[in-house]
């Protein structure tokens, strides 16, 4: 634990002007080094268990979606796709970690989080741009934004085991019971397994308008069924350092609605997906100069897609996926004086894709990211620059072979608090990155184009944080506002001919916003709290690519320019409770900014209570939510309907 | 994947569409010997939309010039669906396919008002999904994706009968008291195919399968009886898009050499021809006499105008204008109205994707 304490205790110490940990004790914040979300140079936003809890988020894209400058691309209901795209930079430039190490699809280039369960997960943040903690694999640098879901670390304090036993129950046929165990192996290791199972069926009803028609309909084949696994084992050396390996594994069947096609209720698709990983790792802070960490992991993914349709001659379609990747880093933080430290990282991963489609090349991707990054930090002060260096090479076994892809990406940042008496800090940034093609794009039958060149995109940014006191009556309050202006070239988009369509480099967006985010605790009387939490981007995401296109300077598709949401919750000895509400604008669903494409604005209510019962050592939970209060029908993404009105109700058991 | 899957879909459906101009036995009145040679004829034109984004529409524009972009949503208080394929007049109606949609619309062509839509079940009771028409007697012939040709009594609108052609049918000509079929076999890669069905059109019955060059999607026929089959091959090599010739009395097939077509529309036994080589940045009109077997025009545009993604070529019967469609991805389409010699007239924007034209020359 020693060296792990003395290392939390000092991000304590260097962050004692941010008062946003007065919500927590004084204990987590020893055991839970989190960052500062005012003092970052670059915009971090997180909700960690406690925040989960208050205001009953019980899916990750539900978390994710309170973000400001986050779109969640949403396909409705359990089973359906979720990403997350970054400031309208799109979801494949946005990096997921699961403790740490990147998860990736090298075939599509994008994440979904709807397979993550928030059940496990301790912490979620999302930074954009470069973060500040230089002590990072390579990869995590290698995103214009990362999305970091941290999961639980078992901490024991009288008895010698912990265990959770959940059930959540909700409509559409949604059971899932969920069991966490932890338990301590001796002085140095200890040990937590998860599992959870979970179904719906997700038939929701939903309107259909067309034109003046109004259609009563529902959902189908979007049925789900998925087995989550996950055991991790702790080892703690003390000046040995800390070891912690992760087994992962997850399967799901589900049905593939597809969008709503008018006049056509038929449904065909349905998906199996396969994944499992391990992964390693190794952290030992040597002493206050030097410190190291090393990863490793293995991941499998399986998918098979079935289209059972008479447009085939057999009168299906049945398409599998297998990708395998191999993934090594290592990282070095060296510190030299206090303010300034330097770190090394080095990540090499080799991604491997085998399908079962005619033509498929069998390509293997060599990838080695190397990182030099430095640190300068005062109180008052910090500044951080970083290089990454990329270096990719691949084989196929039949057509083209791209050329190798070497790349330097930039990244600086600064924040610097103006006075001294005040915690109100000016933030500035600046990166250049890049997001590869993926195998998708480069070899799919006939679209793929071996020829593509990485997507780039530069992303500034430039923000006020302010948080204190600010006046008797609340705990805390803390205020940013940052403006940003993204530029994404050669951007990668599949272009139509009559027949085929080939995918290619031919896109250039600009992308101007505002984020303001707002939290706030004031203590109503003895033991009630209120806590208010407000997010608000504008956007202006335009596509500049071609001057004599319909769409030259219109809005890009899916990008709102107003967005919004309000959290509220009512702590108190009785019930909690919590009130949400998101508000999104008018949208386009294609390029052109015309009425044929407008998607009116939005606005989603959810309201959640929850109670807890202490007994003796243990704990009994139970919440209850109701999402979308105002059963209104809207779409995030055209013709994928989200469901109305809806409830979810837990029960926990803690131990 | 799943995405990816959607656009090689789209691409595959999507954008096929094909200009058809219904037989010769219409029964227009005879046009004004006069036309005013400054106006346009009023026409329809099928915008097949962009793929699960149910916006396939009809513009309608007027003698005057003045657009209607979505007629049948206007006269109808629903949407035409999604991804219309291909639109014919025959009599007095229109008979537009939906692909996505799997719906047949019969319309009232005098005012686009929808007298039935139709839906065509196979034997299990799964909606076959309809490509292209070809009209003949008072039947309408329609192929479908899932290997059949329906034919469709004009009067009572139902389906009389069914054939099984070849897999995924696509472009649908008659000529010889015979149906003639092009059989991409599309949706079975690797399986490939080299097949036209020929079907008799008395006994409805399937009579032969004749072998063409590879990927044969469209088909065409002169008053002589001659086929015409456009074959995609792989898109790329030199056998791509090339045009073979079914001979009337002997079925043999002979490649047309110099000439190469995306689509094409026959008019007064003349050929139409677009053809993109879309890398090359080369977009071709020819202009094709069928019955002489001489290319007229390897541009039929003259002054210069440049349609980089042509989509649909339609021939006004009343003035003998030429009319392009031109999609723009998934913006608005335009159509380019040329005259007889090829100079721009002038031009009028539709929804997605504009294709198919029905000229209404009796209004």
């Amino acid at each position: 634990m020693g060296a792990w304490l003395l290392f939390a205790v000092a991000v304590y110490a260097q962050q004692v002007d941010t008062v946003s940990y007065h919500q927590l004790s004084e204990v987590e914040v020893v055991e839970k080094a989190r960052p500062s979300v005012t003092r970052e140079a670059t915009p971090v936003q997180l909700i960690d268990r406690k925040g989960i809890e208050r205001l009953g988020v019980q899916e990750l894209s539900e978390a994710v979606k309170r973000f400001s400058g986050v779109t969640v691309q949403d396909y409705g209901g359990i089973g359906g796709l979720k990403t997350v795209s970054v400031r309208s930079l799109g979801a494949k430039h946005t990096a997921v970690s699961y403790d740490g190490v990147t998860i990736t699809d090298a075939q599509s280039g994008q994440v979904d989080i709807s397979r993550f369960s928030l059940d496990n997960v301790e912490m979620v943040s999302l930074s954009i741009g470069q973060a500040d903690n230089i002590f990072q694999t390579a990869r995590i640098y290698a995103s214009a934004g990362a999305l970091s879901i941290k999961t639980s670390k078992p901490e024991f304090t009288t008895l010698p085991f912990h265990l959770r036993a959940q059930v959540k129950a909700g409509s559409f046929g949604l059971v899932n019971p969920s069991l966490r165990y932890e338990q301590k192996l001796g002085e140095k290791w200890s040990a937590s397994l998860y599992g959870d199972w979970q179904r719906a069926d997700g038939n929701y009803p939903f309107t259909l308008i067309n034109g003046k028609l109004e259609d009563k309909k529902k959902r189908y084949n979007s049925d789900i069924e998925t087995w989550r696994t996950e055991l991790n084992l702790y080892g703690d050396f003390g000046k040995g350092g800390r070891l912690r390996l992760k087994g992962y594994y997850f399967d799901s069947e589900r049905g593939l609605p597809g969008s709503v096609i008018l006049y056509n209720d038929y449904s065909g698709e349905r998906l199996w997906d396969k994944n499992g990983f391990a992964q390693a790792h190794y952290e030992n802070r040597v002493n206050e100069l030097f410190a190291f960490q090393a990863q490793l992991k293995y991941n499998y993914a399986w998918m098979r897609h079935l289209e059972v349709d008479n447009k085939y001659e057999s009168g299906r379609q049945d398409d599998r996926y297998t990708q395998n990747e191999y993934y090594g880093s290592a990282s070095a933080l060296y510190t030299p004086w206090e303010c300034v430290s330097f770190s090394l990282a080095q990540d090499f991963y080799v991604n491997t894709l085998d399908n079962t489609l005619p033509e498929c090349p069998f390509p293997t991707r060599y990838t080695s990211l190397t990182v030099l990054a430095g640190q300068y930090k005062t109180s008052r002060f910090t500044a951080t620059a970083s290089l990454l260096g990329t270096f990719m090479t691949e084989k196929v076994e039949t057509g083209d072979t791209p050329a190798d892809r070497k790349r330097l990406s930039p990244a600086v940042s600064a924040s610097w608090r103006i006075l001294p008496e005040q915690n109100l800090r000016i933030r500035a940034s600046y990166k250049d990155i890049f997001r590869v093609p993926t195998f998708n794009d480069m070899y799919y039958l006939r679209i793929g184009n071996t020829g593509l060149k990485p997507e780039r995109a530069t992303q500034y940014n430039l923000g006020l944080t302010w948080s204190g006191k600010s006046a008797s009556f609340v705990n805390y309050l803390s205020v940013s506002t940052d403006g940003y202006y993204n530029r994404i070239r050669d951007k990668i988009v599949a272009m139509p001919t009559m027949f085929i369509w080939k995918m290619m480099n031919m896109g250039e967006v600009s992308i101007a916003g505002i984020d303001a985010n707002i939290s706030t605790e004031i203590p109503v009387c003895n033991k009630v709290d209120v806590v208010l939490q407000g997010t608000y981007t504008w956007q202006k995401a335009i596509d500049i690519t071609d001057e004599s296109a319909k769409n030259y300077r219109h809005q890009i598709p899916y990008t709102p320019k107003h967005s919004g949401t309000v959290a509220l919750s009512i702590e108190n000895p009785w019930v909690n409770l919590s009130y949400n509400l998101t508000a999104v604008g008018d949208r386009y669903s294609l390029p052109q900014n015309i009425e044929a494409n407008l998607i009116k604005s939005y606005v989603e209510q959810g309201i959640s209570v929850n109670r807890e019962f202490k007994f003796n050592k243990c704990k009994l939970r139970l919440q209850g939510e109701i999402i979308n209060l105002g059963n209104i029908n809207y779409d995030v993404i055209q013709y994928y309907p989200m469901p109305g009105r809806s409830y979810r109700a837990m029960v926990a058991f803690i131990l | 994947m799943k995405k990816n899957k959607f656009l090689f879909l789209s691409a595959l459906c999507a954008m096929m569409a094909m200009f058809f101009v219904a037989c010769d036995n219409d029964d227009d009145p005879t046009p004004d010997p006069t036309p005013d040679p400054e106006k346009t004829t009023a026409f329809y034109v099928l915008d097949g939309g962009s793929f699960g984004n149910n916006n396939a529409a009809i513009s309608y524009v007027n003698g005057e010039g003045e657009v209607t972009n979505d007629i049948f949503k206007d006269l109808n208080g629903r949407n035409l669906g999604d991804m219309g394929q291909n639109m014919i007049r025959y009599g007095s109606k229109l008979y537009v396919s939906v692909y996505g949609s799997k719906t047949v619309e019969i319309l009232n062509a005098a005012d686009a008002k929808s007298l039935k839509q139709l839906k065509l079940l196979d034997e299990q009771g799964n909606e076959r999904a309809p490509r292209m028409f070809a009209a003949h007697g008072d039947k309408v012939y329609l192929t479908t994706y899932d290997g059949y040709v329906a034919k469709i009594d004009t009067a009572s609108m139902t389906v009389d009968a069914y054939v099984q052609v070849g897999p995924n049918p696509d472009g649908i000509t008659i000529a010889n008291g015979r149906i003639y079929t092009a059989d991409t076999d599309g949706m079975n890669w690797p399986s490939q195919s080299t097949s036209v069905s020929v079907v008799d059109i008395n006994t409805f019955k399937m009579e032969k399968t004749l072998t063409v060059s590879l990927n044969p999607n469209y088909i065409y026929s002169d008053s002589d009886g001659d086929v015409y089959v456009i074959c995609m091959s792989d898109y790329s090599d030199d056998k791509s898009y090339i045009i073979q010739r079914i001979d009337a009395k002997t079925d043999e097939v002979t490649t047309i050499e110099g000439v190469k077509a995306y689509k094409m529309t026959v008019y007064d036994d003349i050929a139409y021809i677009m053809f993109n080589d879309y890398y090359a940045g080369a977009v071709k009109f020819y202009k094709y006499d069928l019955k002489n077997e001489k290319l007229l025009s390897d541009n039929f545009i003259t002054d210069g105008t440049v349609i980089d993604s042509p989509n649909g070529i339609g021939i006004d019967p009343l003035r003998g204008d030429i009319y392009v469609a031109k999609s723009n991805k998934t913006n608005n389409g335009d159509v380019y109205v040329f005259t007889a010699e090829g100079k721009l007239k002038t031009q009028f924007e539709t929804a997605p994707y504009p294709s198919d034209f029905v000229f209404m020359v009796d209004k």
